[in-house]
């Protein structure tokens, strides 16, 4: 289960001989640390003597990366990669030599040694970071997971630890919303948390000891260790901010080495978008989008086109004469491509004539100057590049100089988007110093510096309002149209080439200097002090836009001659700056003490506080009307205040400053009875400047238990097949600090800017008004979080394939949400009260198993899974309409019918003379109830399922208590993640494969890419839609040339509006949310697959040079899902949250409208001097 | 062991940029900036894109609006619910203000004024409240979620006056006798008084026990008419001088020179302004006056429709200058000035609408439901594209003028019985002579019009406030409330009320898509009714909550 010691493990296979530098001193750091708490001060310096040796395991092989200590001081050096080492101590001293996964032994130094370890199969030793300290994993009692690191975060090409995190422990749910190389994803442990402050749940994230609210910019090279503390008991120490986990992060220190190590890693990829949407011709779709304006009665009109029988026709002529080949980004051409007319003409019918309307005047069919598009574009192919290039480099220098270790680091990132027109772009560089000195045998000293820049340019307002990927996939494939015109682009491309810049430039430098000092074998008192500042300057240029608006007419008409006219889009200017400082500094401190008691009795105490304050300052500006767009500055812009419209012109300047702080005093206790029975409490006593005065403080306890049965003497006759075994329990609570800002506190804030009144005695002046204070409930209190946890861990066969399990169940009490509705004589909104608790109870397994076949070939699989899922058990609302929140409801449940299928002739009693129904047959239930908009339902239409068998379909009062034939149809919440690896190795061979996998979500999207012709306003059809219901009324008859089991039902446009059924998702007619066109967004997808070869080293070592790896790593190579639509499964949640509240994704269907996820092909190389 | 001690400044942290309730109230200047936001209770002439109370409300005898069928209050749901917690909303920034003056080190006077302040919105919230709802829960202090009194129950609505008359002594005798005219001043607190005063002095006179109120009370009746009046002589005390223009009221750029100013609304250019004019200059249907209103005016004679020895007709007979139009100006001619200044000269109907008002560039074409344009509001100050345009607005909104307080006087010695020829010459025939009409008498001529049961006087001080108020802050809804008059709203007692101009002599294209009556007269909204019952002397209680509150219990006839 653990990968980060499988590892350390296999380094002692001879094909391993030579592994990563960085995976050498990962296991070394854990020892050297516990190998010094252990030592204890020695009397004098002796004369010293140089010793030299080889480490090498039973088979003879190098043993790199073990430690080497003078027993009973800190004086020691960790084995070169070839296994030897040099180091000076007093005559005849003893060295200990250890290494994880070997048993460590106790040596007499002579001048030249070998040294042979041997395997320690019960990796006893094996120590997990966890709060404020180290644990020795078999002594475990709470939920903790360690990731693999050099597998999760070395030689992948991924940037973003928290994307690289994803599938890498059970209970960890990482999601991506796009494939933005800007974004980053949401990191979430154990699920849902909360229903505070919009259910925000983040774990907290410590790195170095320290908080850390973006580890998008680490550098993934300079993570010695991961642990995920999932269970209240493991993150109680940490107080009010660890609610919802801990993710532990530990960089990479310096160690002692007798030799300079220099490292150096580099990896060049190429991306592809997984799936990009896909039109059918433009024939095809003018053929849908005409049948779904007509049978709405509508005119087929797009900005001025009317899509009638002609154009479709000229549409197939332009599709024949073309091959049905799409064109690429070219010069359109005129007459051709497209058709401008010269004069107004008018709607006729089969015989010329004009056709009048009720008024009797002629209908336009096109005017002067309009164009008319025949030409299929290759939409995808247009706006994104097949491959797109990233870089990575690192390199790491590490030694010791005297008393002083260092560890050095450089790192630079470059990345770009897969758009073909100014695509964004993403540079990001790293700088890390880690020192250590061994001051004198009883105080370490050291300091950690780390400087992380990040650019991320991209154009403008890209995604909303004019955003390419808006329009792109609105209209279908001819309407852009996506070619030149005499060199001048058309809107869209010409909004995406010249919108102007934004660039967003952060700095993140923190410096850290901590302490160690040891009082007396087994007491050490640790302390740090970090300083963080992060700086964010976001600048950009509204720039105008000129090219042919094609949203319009595009040409004049002189003497019957169209002559196209470009012109400028989009008139305004403006430049706005985001400027933000983030500074915070934290302090540490805390002392350890190991006693053990008669050879039975362990105690591990350990207590200490902690103190951090932090502050922000924002100023967010912007102003219009640039003199010259070159020159996007402040002062060189014209924009005078206008409070009527503060958005959309002149400027206005917002200024956000606010500040915290955080203090607690914590202890641990563990204790244990011959490693049998376990015992550790934990408690923090955490104050937090988020609550009142005087409900700063709070104490969170907590306890964890462990029975390790496999230790117990009858257990003895079972240990050769069970060789571990372990029942975990733990228990405790924490609050919540994450409620939002002053939740607790009356505060009396400016009125906003756009309502003030120019009343009052200076005429020509804004008067400031404050509003009066907020209304804090009298009767409010901490947010609560209790965690049970259950746990088993086994081992099988010397540890060869282990196993473990966790249950928990986690109940959030006192939820703050706004109180119940009180009376308006209140003279304020009902302010935030204790409103309800969350249930959560969720599972974890993971099994983790290796061999080694002969002397070769090692193989190791491992796989894991978890689930979990969130029922609100209390909740102040009665009437429990379906998208509100009531007691009884699993968090996430999608409401919808069950399809049937569709309608056939049979299913009416009769038809009038136009194909009308007359009514429903005999037994068949009746959907008038859900009719709305003229829509009626016919042959060809969706049939849902009589659910109560009451004759007639409808949605009841849209409550939990009455919802009719409505149904629980699928639940947005990620169910069943799971991932797996397999491995292999064999001589200098290593390959790596890595799935991950969501084995249950769904969306109702309203997407337009699922939906065909969904929404009135766009009546687009991708080309995975095409299987629509087709068929027609011949006078006596419904004829159907598609039959009655297509995919969708009949066309009509305009299906994604909210239909008559309350308390459900917006969806109509054919399209209420339904079984049938629920989206699923299960998948398994081979995440990474490496194969990597490492040179022999007899041959690098020629050329003086330890180590040489190539390696090709691929990401999202493979995916296996039933999406029903042209994105990628882990496409994200932007308003598919069912009952939560989107952002409009789903009405506006836009849904799928992202940047593209990709897949990555990446070579690289690891060189180690 | 460690240093860590200063945990208290570690986490007490005040937020930086919104005050808290308790490091705020540290000065006058704060508690001016508080106090501001009172101001957001006059709405004038509305903010930016939004409606106003002048010309938009038309659930009255004067306009008839897209919505003048309406009894506002039909829609319990949705209406009601902004009447009812808006101003317990100001009531408790009132109370909270007042409680943190007490605590406050500042000097008796600027104590007094800030606390007279809070209570004088405080009292215009309960009268606001009082005259739509009845009795309303009394809330005097701040409330916290736990206080029992927000559950609590409806006050009799007398108590609730005689509370907020006290609030507004207070108000009257504190605040700071200043000048200001755009802010807080003793002026201002004596005009809502008389305007309050009125309104209870005349509802308690005239109300109807069989129509769901409380009986008629005659001391009650004569205290508020007294205070009223007391407040009106304070002000006209001070105020001698009316404007010289009836018009200029209402349209132009900055009251701050206009003598008769109370309190006004500023709008400035480009920074804050509102719609009004552009409703009613743009092609948006204006809600035009009705035949019940056109007809009210009297006649240069002084004497009204029945009486004049003038041509007293309201049919046009003659076309304008452009050959299409009807042309008013002969019958405005012979009637007060202030009709002429409240509607345009030529006769304007859905169906052909009417361009060159101003004779400018920006004029575009107009309508009116009732063929009467809107004329008052309109401003030829206004510059090229910000005239015919929503939110582009900017002429200044009167809210407390010297007119008001010269009606509101006469009126309540009159109802006092005790008025005299010289306190009508003291004030309502100042406005007469500001329009160069006839003065009005102790004693006039019985108008046969007189259909509200009140003296020839009273009547004539009624005949003259409406004049005057045309149009203005939903005054005339309120007056009739008060009066006991609200079934004058009735379209089938009195089908003049949704009556417009005559288009008898009008080209038949020009009638063709118009509904007129058998004589000629525009019907506006002919599909639309308003029907009285005597439930609309108060609006319902919201249902929402009375759902909340189980203590509420609904007004007659909403049951």
């Amino acid at each position: 289960m653990n990968l980060s010691r499988k590892a350390r493990r296999i380094c002692s296979s001879k094909f391993f001989a030579a592994l990563t530098l960085v995976a050498v001193l990962t296991s070394g750091r854990a020892y050297v640390t516990s190998a010094a708490e252990a030592s204890y001060p020695e009397a004098s310096m002796q004369q010293e003597t140089k010793v030299s040796g080889v480490i090498v395991d039973t088979q003879g092989q190098p043993v790199p990366g073990a430690s080497v200590i003078q027993k009973g001081t800190t004086n020691g050096i960790m084995s070169a990669v070839d296994g030897s080492f040099t180091i000076f101590v007093p005559g005849g001293a003893t060295l200990q030599i250890s290494c994880i996964g070997y048993t460590t032994i106790d040596v007499k130094s002579s001048p030249s040694m070998r040294v042979v370890l041997s395997e320690d199969n019960e990796f006893l030793d094996e120590v997990v970071v966890v709060g404020y300290g180290t644990q020795k994993k078999a002594n475990l009692t709470g939920a903790v997971s360690t990731v693999d690191v050099a597998k999760t975060l070395e030689a992948r090409p991924v940037a973003d630890i928290g994307k690289a995190l994803q599938g890498s422990v059970p209970g960890l749910t990482v999601l991506n919303s796009s494939g933005s190389i800007g974004g980053s994803p949401t990191i979430t442990i154990r699920g849902l948390g909360t229903l505070s402050n919009d259910a925000t749940s983040n774990p907290l994230i410590i790195v170095d000891g320290v908080a850390m609210e973006d580890i998008s910019y680490l550098n993934p090279n300079d993570i010695e260790n991961v642990s995920v503390l999932k269970d209240a008991a493991s993150t109680s120490i940490y107080g009010s901010r660890a609610a919802f986990g801990v993710i532990l992060i530990t960089t990479k220190s310096a160690h002692k080495m007798d030799k300079v190590t220099v490292s150096y890693t580099s990896n060049f990829s190429f991306r592809t978008p997984t799936v990009l949407p896909e039109y059918p011709s433009a024939y095809e779709q003018m053929k849908a989008f005409k049948e779904a304006k007509d049978r709405v009665g509508a005119t087929p009109e797009l900005f001025g086109m009317v899509i009638n029988d002609n154009y479709i026709e000229q549409a197939r002529q332009w599709g024949e004469r073309h091959g049905w080949k799409k064109a690429g980004y070219r010069e359109v051409v005129l007459g051709d491509d497209l058709v401008i007319a010269t004069e107004n003409t008018y709607l006729t019918d089969a015989n010329g004539n004009y056709i009048l309307d009720s008024k009797g005047n002629k209908q336009l069919l096109q005017s002067a100057g309009q164009a008319n598009y025949y030409a299929d574009w290759d939409v995808a192919g247009i706006f994104y590049k097949k491959w797109t290039p990233a870089q990575t480099h690192n390199f790491a220098l590490q030694g010791t100089t005297g008393r002083v270790s260092y560890y050095l680091s450089f790192g630079y990132d470059k990345e770009e988007g897969t758009a073909r027109f100014a695509p964004e772009d993403l540079k990001k560089w790293n700088v890390m110093a880690n020192l250590t000195s061994d001051v004198t045998d009883w105080l370490q000293l050291g300091a950690r510096i780390s400087y992380d820049k990040k650019n991320f340019s991209q154009p403008y307002s890209l995604g909303i309002g004019q955003g390419s990927l808006q329009y792109i996939w609105r209209w279908g494939s001819f309407f852009g149209p996506y070619g030149t015109l005499n060199g001048d682009d058309f809107r869209t491309i010409a909004y995406r080439k010249q919108s102007g810049y934004d660039v967003n430039r952060s700095n993140y430098f923190r410096v850290t200097g901590f302490g160690k000092i040891k009082f007396m074998e087994g007491l050490v008192l640790n302390m740090d002090y970090t300083y963080n500042v992060y700086d964010s300057d976001r600048r950009y240029s509204e720039n105008k836009i000129y090219g042919i608006n094609n949203w319009s007419s595009i040409a004049s008409i002189s003497g019957g001659v169209a002559t196209v006219t470009p012109g400028w889009i989009k008139t305004y200017t403006a430049v706005g700056n985001n400027n933000s400082r983030n500074t915070s500094y934290a302090f540490n401190a805390y002392l350890d003490y190991t006693k053990t008691f008669g050879e039975a009795h362990n105690f591990h105490a350990m207590a200490g506080a902690n103190a951090e304050e932090g502050e922000f300052y924002q100023s967010i500006a912007y102003r219009q009307g640039l003199l010259d767009m070159n020159l996007p500055e402040f002062g060189l812009a014209t924009g005078t205040e206008n409070t009527y419209n503060p958005d959309s012109s002149g400027w206005y300047w917002q200024p956000h400053h606010t500040h915290w702080g955080t203090a607690g005093f914590f202890a641990r206790l563990n204790y244990d009875y011959k490693g049998i029975y376990l015992l550790e409490l934990n408690g923090r006593y955490d104050g937090s400047s988020r609550f009142p005065e005087n409900q700063h403080w709070a104490f969170f306890p907590s306890a964890s238990a462990g029975y390790r049965f496999s230790e117990e003497a009858y257990f003895e006759p079972l240990k050769n097949v069970v060789s571990n075994g372990k029942f975990r329990a733990s228990f405790g609570e924490i609050g919540n600090e994450a409620i939002g800002s002053n939740m607790f506190l009356s505060t009396i804030s400016p009125v906003a800017t756009g309502s003030v009144n120019w009343v009052g005695d200076s005429n020509t002046n804004k008067v400031s008004m404050f509003n009066a204070p907020t209304l804090v409930s009298d009767v409010l209190s901490w947010e609560r979080i209790q965690t049970l946890d259950f746990g088993l861990d086994l081992g099988f066969l010397q540890d060869e394939l282990t196993a473990s399990f966790d249950w928990y169940q986690r109940n959030t009490l006192d939820m703050l949400a706004p109180a119940a509705s009180m009376p308006a004589t209140l003279g304020a909104s009902a302010p935030y009260q204790n409103n309800g608790t969350l249930r959560t109870r969720g599972w974890e397994l993971s099994l983790d198993w290796h061999h080694l076949f002969g002397k070769d070939l090692m193989v190791y699989a491992n796989a894991s899974i978890g689930d979990f899922k969130s029922v609100i058990t209390k909740w102040d609302n009665d009437a429990k309409v379906l998208n509100t929140k009531y007691a009884g409801m699993t968090y996430g449940d999608i409401w919808g019918f069950e399809s049937d299928r569709l309608f056939t002739p049979d299913d009416f009693s009769g038809f009038t003379e136009t194909g009308e129904p007359t009514g429903y047959a005999v037994g068949v239930p009746s959907q008038a109830a859900l009719e709305n908009g003229g829509f009626h339902y016919g042959v060809g239409d969706m049939k849902y399922k009589d659910l109560n068998g009451d004759g007639k379909i409808d949605g009841g009062a849209g409550t939990a208590d009455d919802h009719g034939d409505l149904k629980v149809i699928g639940n947005i919440m990620p169910r069943y993640q799971y991932s797996f690896r397999l491995g292999a190795s064999w001589k200098g061979f290593d390959v790596d494969a890595f799935f991950q996998g969501v084995g249950k979500r769904d969306v109702w999207t309203q997407s337009s890419m699922v939906y065909p012709c969904v929404r009135n306003a766009d009546a687009t059809i991708f080309a995975n839609e095409l299987d629509y219901w087709k068929g027609s009324w011949d006078g006596e008859n419904w004829v159907s040339t598609s039959g009655y089991d297509t995919q969708f039902a009949r066309l009509w446009s305009g299906g994604n509006e909210a239909g008559t059924v309350t308390g459900i998702e917006n969806g109509s007619k054919n399209f209420y949310p339904q079984s049938r066109y629920l989206t699923h967004m299960a998948y398994l997808r081979l995440k990474n697959l490496t194969i990597g070869y490492t040179l022999p080293r007899a041959l690098t070592q020629k050329v003086n040079i330890d180590k040489v790896r190539v390696y090709f790593s691929g990401e999202n190579l493979l995916t296996f899902d039933h999406v029903n639509g042209p994105f990628d499964p882990e496409t994200g949640g932007q308003g598919a949250v069912n009952n939560v509240g989107g952002d409009g994704s789903i009405t506006n269907s836009v849904f799928g409208r992202i940047d593209p996820f990709y897949s990555t092909y990446s070579f690289g190389i690891q060189i180690t001097l | 062991m460690l240093s860590v001690t200063s945990c208290d400044g570690l986490l007490n942290k005040a937020p930086l940029d919104s005050f808290a309730d308790s490091n705020y109230w540290t000065s006058e200047a704060n508690v001016e900036v508080y106090a501001n936001t009172f101001f957001n209770n006059f709405i004038g002439y509305g903010n930016q894109g939004g409606s106003g109370s002048y010309y938009f409300p038309t659930l009255n005898d004067n306009q008839c609006g897209a919505g003048f069928v309406d009894w506002n209050y039909n829609n319990v749901l949705t209406v009601n619910t902004a009447a009812w917690n808006n101003p317990y909303t100001e009531i408790r920034r009132a109370n909270i203000m007042l409680a943190r003056l007490e605590g406050m080190n500042l000097s008796e006077t600027a104590k007094a004024h800030w606390t007279g302040v809070a209570r004088l919105m405080r009292g215009l919230q309960y009268y606001w409240l009082v005259r739509t709802f009845g009795d309303v829960p009394l809330v005097d202090r701040e409330l916290s979620v736990s206080d029992e009194a927000v559950f609590g129950p409806r006050t009799d609505r007398d108590l609730v006056m005689d509370f907020a008359l006290e609030d507004l002594n207070y108000a009257v005798s504190n605040i700071k006798d200043v000048a200001t005219k755009t802010s807080w001043s003793r002026n201002l607190a004596q005009a809502i008084k008389s305007e309050v005063c009125l309104y209870e002095g005349t509802y308690s006179k005239y109300r109807v026990a069989a129509d769901g109120q409380k009986a008629p009370d005659a001391t009650r009746a004569n205290k508020y008419l007294t205070e009223s009046k007391t407040a009106s002589s304070a002000l006209m005390a001070k105020f001698s001088t009316l404007n010289a223009s009836y018009q200029a009221n209402y349209n132009s750029l900055d009251l701050a020179k206009n003598p008769e100013m109370i309190f006004y609304k500023h709008y400035v250019k480009d920074l804050f302004m509102h719609s009004l004019p552009d409703y009613t200059c743009s092609s948006s249907q204006q809600y035009g006056m009705t035949k019940d209103a056109f007809n009210a005016y009297l006649f240069t004679d002084g004497k009204p429709k029945a009486s004049t020895t003038l041509d007293n007709t309201d049919v046009p007979a003659t076309l304008a200058a452009d050959g299409i139009h009807l042309d008013l100006t002969p019958l405005l001619a012979v009637r007060d000035p202030r009709l002429a200044a409240s509607v345009d000269k030529v006769v304007m109907p859905v169906s052909a609408g009417f361009k060159g008002r101003l004779g400018r560039s920006d004029d575009v074409e107009m309508t009116s439901s009732t063929g009467y344009g809107v004329f008052k509001f309109d401003s030829a100050e206004l510059a090229d594209g910000y005239r015919v345009e929503t939110g582009k607005n900017y002429t200044d909104a009167p809210l407390y003028w010297l007119s008001v307080i010269y009606l509101n006087y006469a009126e309540a010695c009159a109802e006092l019985g005790s008025c005299t020829q010289t306190d009508l010459d003291n004030s309502v025939n100042k406005l007469r002579d500001r329009v160069h009409m006839p003065h009005m008498v102790v004693s006039p001529a019985a108008d046969p019009a007189n259909n509200m049961g009140v003296s020839a006087l009273i009547w004539e001080i009624r005949r003259e406030r409406r004049v005057e108020l045309m149009y203005d802050g939903n005054f005339r809804f309120w007056d009739l409330m008060r009066w006991h008059q609200l079934d004058k709203l009735d379209t089938h007692l009195y089908l003049d009320v949704k009556l417009g101009a005559n288009l008898t002599n009008a080209a038949s294209q020009i009638t063709e898509e118009v509904t007129v009556d058998n004589e000629g007269y525009i019907i506006a909204y002919p599909n639309h009714d308003r029907i009285y019952e005597s439930k609309y002397y108060a609006y319902p209680i919201p249902t929402s909550q009375i759902a909340i509150n189980k203590a509420l219990t609904q007004n007659e006839g909403w049951k």
